[in-house]
């Protein structure tokens, strides 16, 4: 056994985790590095090349902009969504280097561009409108017609931790994915889950029907070039980690929070398809 | 996919494309739009007639080309999308900035 299928032994038992080509969805720029970025690194090195997919990351025009929109761009201190956009994928390009992984970019605008469906917190961490569940099917209709697909590649999905409706619509997606018999796994949504523990437990009960157990990879090996591949996203880390000083540090805690003994983990849930009527 | 740009004069040209409109051909198409609007054609009708197939990077590539257009001081407006082009641009909301024409005369009216 290589040193690096040792590493993605499970806790408990040994497994693969993807078979063939690892298709990372990740609803916004940074979600995945953040989320499962030493897996990623992992499953790079022993190849075939994963592909991060941002799905939300679409470009729009100033006349998308809702008062919703333009007092979260004020929060942010966004005045140029042109430069921002660019800024965004030259740091996720460089995340992907640290990586040793591909990345593509869909077209679908973040949910605060798309119409009226989210005009308030409450609603972008809500649940998913009605209007808006095709968008899972269409997801998944574009991942399957990516470059990089087979029909052995394994799709990484969010959980939807923290409910933001980008993140539920990318899980939905994986559902679809699982309805077609491609293997799916969902990853916890970083740092929803460090921020707020509960929302964790929360997700996991509501999907407790479509959810197999979880598997743990250890990332001992890689969580270095986990934690650059993050802060290659120099932008979003002061803001996502307003709340301590000490980001590596925090990531550290979450990463040995399971098992301290085996060092950083990362964990996932297979998302099963849904019982034929 | 194939495009041909063709001028009607006064900076206005048709963009007629052919085949799918999709990732693979995302940043062709981004680029023969952002030159046809350096050339000069900054009032550019996108004709969807002959595309059978839209994804959201294809509609990306059109966007990035309003944009093009629109700092040049023009616009990008598409005519004649099928009812696949239709169903993508509602989901994506993206039909509020890309107001489907139903012909290419009518897209090209008021330029």
């Amino acid at each position: 056994m290589t040193d690096t299928h040792r590493n993605f032994a499970c806790v408990g038992q040994p497994c693969e985790l993807a078979a063939g080509r690892a298709v990372f969805l990740s609803s916004h720029y940074d979600d995945v590095a953040l989320s499962c970025g030493g897996t990623v690194a992992l499953l790079a090195e022993r190849g075939p090349e994963p592909v991060i997919v941002t799905i939300f990351g679409g470009e729009v025009t100033d006349e998308v902009l809702n008062q919703f929109a333009r007092w979260k761009h004020g929060r942010w201190g966004l005045t140029d969504m042109d430069s921002v956009r660019e800024q965004r994928q030259a740091e996720d390009t460089a995340a992907a280097h640290i990586l040793r992984t591909g990345t593509r970019w869909l077209g679908i605008p973040d949910a605060i561009y798309r119409g009226e469906h989210h005009l308030s917190d409450d609603e972008l961490y809500g649940e998913v409108q009605a209007a808006e569940l095709p968008l899972a099917q269409l997801i998944a209709d574009e991942v399957q017609a990516l470059p990089e697909w087979s029909d052995t590649s394994t799709v990484f999905v969010p959980l939807g931790a923290g409910r933001h409706v980008d993140h539920q619509l990318v899980f939905l997606a994986g559902r679809h994915l699982a309805d077609r018999s491609v293997q799916v796994l969902a990853y916890e949504d970083c740092p929803y889950v460090i921020h707020t523990p509960l929302a964790l437990e929360t997700r996991l009960a509501e999907l407790s029907d479509c959810l197999g157990a979880p598997r743990y990879v250890k990332i001992a090996s890689t969580f270095e070039r986990k934690l650059a591949a993050i802060e290659a996203y120099a932008t979003q880390v002061p803001v996502l980690f307003r709340f301590t000083s000490d980001v590596r540090g925090e990531l550290t805690k979450f990463g040995q929070r399971m098992a301290p003994e085996l060092g950083a983990v990362e964990r996932f849930w297979p998302v099963l398809p849904q019982a034929p009527i | 996919m194939d495009i041909k740009v063709v001028p009607k004069g006064d900076g206005i040209a048709v963009a007629e494309m052919v085949g799918d409109l999709n990732l693979l051909c995302a940043a062709d198409v981004r680029a023969r739009l952002a030159t046809a609007v350096g050339d000069g054609q900054r009032h550019l009708v996108v004709d969807l007639g002959q595309v059978d197939f839209i994804d959201s990077s294809g509609l990306g590539a059109l966007i990035s080309g309003l944009k093009s257009a629109r700092q040049a001081g023009g616009d990008l407006r598409i005519a004649r999308p099928g009812e696949q082009a239709r169903v993508v641009l509602k989901l994506t909301t993206l039909d509020r900035v890309l107001r489907p024409y139903e012909s290419v005369e009518d897209a090209l009216e008021g330029f």
